[in-house]
């Protein structure tokens, strides 16, 4: 049972950036058109394209992510540990995150902060954009604070017990974000802000993105763990089974706290300022961060074996088939099932952006946003869909519009970003760029850069963004209309967050404690990121500004 | 079911495969990098960071490109070399990060400013190569581009 | 600690580089009374200095080291001064002797061929720019074996003990040892890939071995 006190600030934190998602959505398929040369205009209906794709990158990437992570935290936490959230906090949390969001919103639409998410320096926006964002990520924080004088006494009053394993997945989410957004605040809040205040001359920008980058590759863990919590936790009970090992699901959630951090140079490869040494360094830590994925892998389909086979299902392959695919009561599986099978192709990828050499020939390119959208636009997304519907509706008391369109949103939008990302991924193996306003020059016929090659990935990408956004419009349909559907109070006071089982239920006394975990993160955030900032400090670059 | 039991074998069986399989590929990688010398971008201490972009012609089949990024054009911006050139790319910009990549080739690298970014490439077939930025650097970013020419 | 870091930075770059048995191509070049000379193998060490004449910092700092450090069991060193400026003449190069005072045994050299020359540094990992009417380079000498191996890099204008170690390297590159081709294997910066996947290998396996030993035990609570 989710804690009552928790109710309205759970809705407001899923809605909120589900409002802003609408424009994020919608400049999201206009960029397709932009990228294929239909549009071939710097800007549409007063926006411009580069102003489109900061917001885009802003509200799907930054906004929307956390506060659903906050949001879900907050379900899980309070359901599992026994209504012990501070609900002060929460409340604290939401402001401070609502507060920035729009603060930082404010500059994006007034054109001034033309930057894209990632904001590199010396590019300077307006000061209000870096302290919005700043105020989400305290917010943030806050909301994480209040869940732990919670669970230290949940742990006082269960001496011996196992911590619940979808409390210690947010757990984990929230350890990984306390820890990497340090870096990142540093940078934000001791180099951008000053700078883009006129108190200091410059940036050292070859610094700013070293503690960009020590933030940016643990920001995207923080993206996927609270899909991997719906995954352990909710997914086999979907399937009508059971999590196959209690002790994997623990494990992989406390090897992402040691793993997810001392790799981030794996997105500098391209860069000059930082030895070649140091970035294989990061490249072997990036193929071991791949290991506990590959392990979900296997737990997860151990677990859908089992269920699938107490639903009478038979053979080597056939038993895939006994799973709530179309169920429109359990119409949740597909968001997670479906997630999970874009993970695959976006998992592979993400191996080769890692691989070291092979990163010349795709970097900046249009794979990245192919490969990223196979990630944070699939299971991240689809996760962030389907739950929002399902704990909204639930905390309200409301019931599900449309089940059979609701269960067939996740495939509608698996068939999209399958399709973008094919077109983006071939196209970006021919060279073409990514974050470039394509129909201004390479895809403008009358242009003397004119590429006729690089139509047909980028047309295949429109067609797959075209329909990603259908997608998002049937669900934004199934989201009203359930909204507004009729409350039920004994039903907001009786919802819960499905709970799976596990089959192997081994009290392995290593997983059962942060520390250890939270220690070794820290000895191998220290090896692997003092020697680059030695040599980034030692060389003393000049303060640069625009 | 199977409570305060070891690991099942099975687990431990996933474990050791995903563990060989993330050696195996890195493995590769650090044959390429070691034994083929395909590499990534690496530190350059000595080189402060030019002011002037040039082609230099070292001696036949041999050139020094020095180019300066700049919003929104590199300078020089096009090159022209005979086929069968090693060209030596040392790379640099004026203002703020653009990219620098040579298609078909190798060469993909962040231009930084106050840094200097290197590369070498052979150039073994005639034609064109496109050189753009790929990294958002302002309204005209989506005309920053330039060629290298190789002639027969 | 630090000089800990320091020392094994410092072994690092004395250790034999990667590529064992690499024979640089050998080089047409002309001394200083504009005679050819070949750039092959003397049956003593080597020790390779790239310089251009008009050098005012680095080149004629590693000179000067390199001969100040000499006299001693190094002594058994080739010393070859090769200019890499095409714009050098023989004239040049008899200034920069006499300015340095350099002893009459070096030889101090050009190269006719400059591309030949960059593909020899290619392969020794030198590189140099041009820049200003001069050249940006990395302050480095090449050690090579009485067999003409190339056996290690010194960083810097080096020390005698740096040059004692480099002579040990340049005698023991000849034999080729397993354990000296292991040991230029294991300074490679890419090498480390191995190491790290392998300690990391090792510590989840020492985890899974802990799981193991704490069948139905629990720890207290935090």
């Amino acid at each position: 049972m989710i804690q009552k006190n928790l109710r309205a600030i759970i809705v407001l934190e899923l809605l909120f950036p589900l409002i802003l998602l609408l424009f994020g959505a919608y400049h999201g398929v206009l960029q397709v058109f932009y990228r294929a040369g239909v549009i071939q205009e710097t800007s549409f209906l007063g926006i411009g394209y580069y102003k489109g794709l900061t917001a885009h990158g802003v509200i799907n990437a930054i906004v929307l992510t956390t506060f659903f992570a906050v949001a879900f935290g907050h379900a899980v936490v309070s359901q599992q540990l026994e209504q012990s959230v501070s609900a002060a906090a929460a409340k604290a949390g939401a402001a401070l995150m609502v507060f920035g969001t729009l603060v930082a919103a404010g500059p994006i639409f007034a054109g001034k902060a033309d930057v894209l998410y990632t904001f590199y320096a010396p590019m300077k926006a307006h000061p209000l954009f870096y302290i919005g964002v700043v105020l989400l990520v305290v917010g943030s924080w806050v909301s994480f604070w209040g869940w732990i004088p919670g669970y230290l006494r949940w742990r006082r009053s269960h001496p011996g017990q196992k911590t619940p394993l979808g409390a210690v997945g947010i757990f984990a989410t929230f350890i990984i974000w306390q820890m990497c957004t340090l870096p990142v605040a540093y940078e934000v809040l001791v180099q951008l802000i000053p700078w883009s205040l006129g108190l200091t001359a410059g940036v050292n920008v070859v610094l700013s993105r070293l503690l960009f980058w020590f933030f940016g590759h643990p920001l995207v863990y923080f993206w996927l763990l609270p899909a991997y919590v719906m995954y352990y936790m909710i997914m086999p009970r979907l399937a009508g089974g059971k999590l196959y090992s209690d002790f994997y699901g623990r494990f992989v959630f406390l090897a992402f706290i040691v793993l997810s951090t001392p790799l981030g140079l794996h997105h500098q490869f391209a860069e000059p300022a930082i030895s070649s040494g140091y970035k294989a360094l990061h490249a072997a830590l990036t193929f071991l961060v791949a290991v506990p994925s590959l392990l979900t892998a296997f737990t997860l389909a151990a677990s859908l074996e089992y269920g699938a086979r107490q639903n009478g299902g038979k053979g080597l392959f056939a038993w895939w088939g006994k799973l709530p695919h179309f169920d429109k009561e359990r119409w949740l599986f597909p968001y997670l099932f479906l997630g999970l099978v874009i993970f695959i192709l976006g998992g592979i990828t993400g191996i080769v952006n890692a691989s070291y050499s092979m990163n010349a020939l795709i970097h900046n390119t249009s794979w990245i946003p192919a490969h990223f959208h196979l990630t944070v636009a699939g299971p991240v997304f689809l996760a962030i869909l389907g739950m929002s519907l399902y704990l909204s509706v639930g905390v309200l008391g409301k019931k599900i519009v449309a089940p059979g369109v609701a269960v067939s949103i996740p495939y509608v939008w698996t068939l999209g970003v399958f399709t973008f990302s094919a077109g983006l991924f071939y196209g970006g193996l021919k060279g073409v760029p990514r974050r470039t306003n394509l129909g201004m020059s390479y895809l403008d016929e009358l242009s003397d850069a004119y590429r006729p090659d690089w139509r047909i990935g980028e047309y295949i990408g429109a067609v797959g963004g075209s329909i990603m956004g259908l997608a998002v419009l049937l669900f934004f349909y199934v989201l009203v209309r359930s909204l507004a559907s009729a409350r039920s109070e004994r039903q907001a006071d009786s919802f819960a967050l499905p709970e799976s089982e596990a089959y192997h239920d081994e009290d392995v006394g290593v997983v059962k404690n942060f520390r250890p975990w939270i220690v070794a993160a820290v000895v191998a955030i220290l090896i692997s990121y003092i020697p680059p900032l030695v040599q980034v400090l030692g060389a003393n670059y000049p303060l640069v500004s625009e | 079911m199977a409570a305060n039991s070891a690991i099942p074998n099975v687990e431990k069986k996933v474990l050791v495969a995903s563990l060989v399989f993330a050696a195996a590929m890195l493995g590769l990688i650090a044959y390429a990098a070691i034994r083929l010398g395909i590499s990534v971008p690496t530190c350059i201490t000595n080189v402060k960071p030019f002011e002037e972009g040039e082609l230099i012609r070292v001696a036949p089949g041999r050139y020094e490109a020095h180019v300066v990024a700049k919003t929104w054009s590199f300078k020089p911006n096009r090159l022209k070399v005979e086929r069968g050139s090693v060209v030596d790319f040392y790379v640099t910009s004026k203002d703020i990060v653009h990219g620098f990549m040579i298609e078909r080739t190798n060469v993909n690298l962040m231009a930084i400013p106050g840094t200097v970014n290197y590369a070498q490439a052979r150039f073994d077939e005639a034609g064109t190569h496109q050189i753009l930025c790929h990294e958002f650097c302002r309204d005209g970013h989506d005309n920053m581009m330039g060629s290298i020419e190789v002639t027969r | 600690m630090s000089s800990f870091w320091l020392m094994s930075l410092i072994l690092a770059e004395l250790l034999p580089p990667a590529q064992p048995g690499l024979v640089p191509r050998s080089l047409a070049v002309l001394d200083e009374q504009d005679r050819h000379q070949n750039f092959g193998t003397a049956g003593r060490p080597t020790l390779l200095v790239p310089i251009f004449t008009r050098c005012a910092e680095s080149c004629p700092l590693t000179a000067v080291a390199v001969k100040q450090a000499m006299p001693g069991p190094s002594a058994d060193f080739r010393v070859v001064l090769l200019s890499f400026d095409p714009k050098d003449t023989a004239a040049d190069l008899r200034g920069f002797r006499r300015r340095l005072d350099l002893p009459s045994q070096w030889l101090v050299v050009r190269s006719i061929d400059a591309a030949a020359t960059r593909e020899l540094f290619d392969d020794l990992e030198f590189r140099v720019m041009n820049s200003g009417g001069g050249f940006n380079h990395a302050d480095q000498t090449f050690v090579f074996s009485p067999k003409g191996l190339w056996a290690a890099t010194l960083s810097g204008p080096p020390s005698e003990e740096e040059l004692s170690s480099a002579h040990r390297r340049a005698l023991a590159a000849d034999d080729g040892t397993a354990s000296q081709r292991l040991a230029s294997w294991l300074i490679r910066p890419e090498t480390w890939i191995v190491l790290a996947c392998a300690g990391f290998g090792v510590s989840l396996a020492a985890v899974l071995l802990l799981a193991r030993r704490a069948k139905g035990g629990s720890t207290a609570p935090q």
